[in-house]
């Protein structure tokens, strides 16, 4: 326990280091490609859906329940945090003394943030408690619908600028790498601990077989609505985190694109395995990212951003998934530093690989301990 | 001796418009083997599915020792001690042997996990040998040993299998039902699902046969295996 709280202190204060670094090497303009936009398309971005594939793999992936809502929970967060901010949070900043300006701030980021978090968890629950009833393609298709309500229900809501987009989301100076990192690492965090548990078994029957699981007496109502609600938070923290960092959020920025693209970094990953996700959620948005630096090509008397075919890409890049390695990139194994030892070392030299030995919960408690 | 620990009573269950059990009533005695027999369809399956609510039925009463468990949810009546072996095993596959037997414990989690491992293991002794692999790369008997290992995990107070013999080659079969026997003598009631009527009726106290959702029959299972109507149906004559 006091090992895990240092290493948490230690993750932390990197963090907090690397951020600042960060800050000042991009607006120092230290180097050439590291601007405002490379800052935020291949270090924020990435970050956001690491939390989202790892947040929504806890949904899919270790219960086995297939949720195409998850950009739902993330627009539930990006708003009701966002209204927090610009209808109480920016007058009580106002009442604060200028030397007071840095704590505030940071009081109330977090406190948007929480409340991001437990509304779209909110909306878990409410949207959970119908996986009593519906599963496969009917859990799909309900919430595929959730999603687009949230999403239509904000396009239509003046409060929250409507079609407009909301706008005028106070963005406070320094707002980077730190607290993105720090979402990721906890939705990360949770997640396996919650798998190393003895709930962890649990959650994994669920999805091997539920009949069995029942027999059991594993609660399997509460496992499904419990992987929901956790999912749902982080993802609505995260949407909190790009409300504040943007400072303007979108309908469109909500849309059933970015279920699916969370849904493709899930599956791609290997339905299961959190070190899968991460690996696919910072994998597929930079490969997003390098498309763009593509040159745009003329087809059919038309010009083309190869950027715009992202979907098409993403779709090839599933098919091809499902022929060659359907379980996904890791399959339900983790990445770990062992497993990284063993690949490095039979690389060189086949005569001498370790024996293959079956993947138990005990063995993943190595995986991702150091820093 | 005879103690009743569970009674069902006038028991109808329905499959959307299709009545699986119309009626049925039977009571399992405190340290007996109870066997129900009957064809594919009678509804065998659908009793167990309703004994531990995997199916909610629409009209009758489950009774388990005092208490009325008819509208509980399947993990109470696990809690309680009833332990459901279901047909075709249901192991799960990507799982190790040992992390099944694992979650077979879930309902009682406790400080003595490794006693009845050890306790598994002397009935099993193949469960042990095997105990990291991935259980679907067991053979069908070692998987129905599973299955039983995974129920005993839970320290039931009442066993249900349901067609343990399925799908095994006949020396495997007379091996299970050894060991339900087996288990039984240490004082497990149970109540046994079989379409190997013969094997189920030799081993078990009592038998109760299903007809299209309704008790016909019920006795001894020694008075059963000489009943000519039985022998004519189930026993081939």
């Amino acid at each position: 326990m006091v090992r895990q709280i240092f290493w948490c202190g230690v993750a932390i204060a990197i963090c907090w280091a690397l951020d600042r670094l960060l800050q000042a090497a991009v607006y120092g303009q230290w180097f050439g490609w590291l601007t405002d936009y490379t800052y935020r398309a291949f270090i924020l971005v990435p970050l956001l859906f690491i939390t989202l594939a790892v947040s929504l793999n806890l949904i899919n992936g270790i219960t086995g329940q297939f949720s195409l809502g998850h950009a739902g929970f993330f627009a539930v967060g990006a708003y009701l945090s966002a209204g927090f901010s610009v209808y109480f949070a920016s007058g009580w900043l106002a009442q604060v003394p200028p030397a007071w300006q840095g704590v505030a701030q940071f009081g109330l980021l977090l406190m948007a943030a929480l409340i991001g978090a437990g509304a779209a968890a909110l909306f878990g629950l409410i949207v959970g408690i119908p996986t009593l009833r519906l599963r496969g393609d009917y859990l799909a298709i309900a919430t595929l619908g959730f999603g687009e309500i949230v999403r239509v229900l904000f396009e239509n809501l003046d409060l929250f600028g409507a079609q407009r987009g909301f706008t005028g989301i106070p963005t406070w100076v320094g707002f980077g790498f730190f607290w993105y990192a720090l979402l990721a690492m906890g939705c990360i965090a949770v997640s396996r601990n919650l798998l190393k548990s003895t709930h962890g078994l649990a959650f994994l029957s669920v999805r091997e077989d539920e009949t069995a699981a029942e027999v059991m007496g594993v609660p399997t109502t509460y496992y499904k609505v419990a992987a929901f609600v956790i999912g749902a938070m982080f993802a609505g923290a995260a949407g909190a985190l790009l409300a504040h960092r943007e400072g303007s959020i979108y309908p469109v920025d909500f849309k059933l694109d970015i279920s699916i693209v969370v849904v493709t970094m899930v599956v791609l990953g290997g339905q299961g395995s959190i070190t899968g996700s991460v690996l696919a959620g910072a994998g597929l948005k930079m490969l997003e990212e390098l498309l763009r630096l593509l040159p745009v090509v003329t087809l059919f008397g038309r010009e083309f951003q190869p950027s715009d075919f992202r979907m098409l890409a993403f779709a090839l890049v599933l098919i091809l998934m499902m022929i060659f390695r359907p379980q996904g990139l890791l399959g339900h194994r983790e990445l770990s530093w062992a497993t990284l030892r063993r690949w490095l070392s039979r690389s060189p030299k086949r005569a001498s690989v370790p024996p293959a030995e079956t993947p138990s919960l005990s063995s993943e408690g190595e995986q991702m301990r150091q820093p | 001796m005879s103690e009743t620990i569970l009674e069902v009573r006038d028991l109808h269950v329905a499959y959307g418009a299709i009545q699986a059990l119309k009626g049925v009533s039977l009571t399992v005695q405190r340290g007996e083997i109870t066997t129900i027999i009957g064809a594919n369809g009678a509804g065998k399956s659908t009793l167990l599915r309703a004994i531990s609510a995997l199916v909610r039925p629409t009209r009758g009463v489950i009774r388990y020792e005092t208490s009325d468990i008819t509208r509980l949810p399947p993990h109470r009546i696990v809690q309680m001690g009833i332990i459901h072996v279901p047909e075709g095993r249901r192991i799960f596959a990507e799982m190790s042997v040992y992390e099944n037997l694992l979650l077979g414990a879930y309902s009682q989690w406790g400080r003595d996990l490794d006693e009845r491992l050890e306790r598994v293991f002397a009935i099993f002794p193949r469960l042990k040998e095997r105990l990291n692999q991935r259980a679907g790369t067991l053979s069908g008997g070692e998987q129905q040993m599973l299955a039983i290992g995974r129920a005993l995990m839970a320290r039931p107070r009442l066993l249900m299998l349901d067609e343990p013999s399925l799908g095994l080659a006949p020396f495997l079969v007379r091996e299970i039902f050894q060991i339900i026997r087996q288990i039984n003598q240490q004082g497990v009631p149970i109540l046994l699902v079989e379409q190997n009527a013969h094997m189920a009726l030799e081993i078990a106290h009592r038998g109760y046969v299903l007809e299209t959702g309704r008790m016909v029959l019920t006795d001894t299972a020694a008075n059963l295996l000489r009943n000519p109507a039985v022998r004519e149906a189930y026993l081939g004559g």
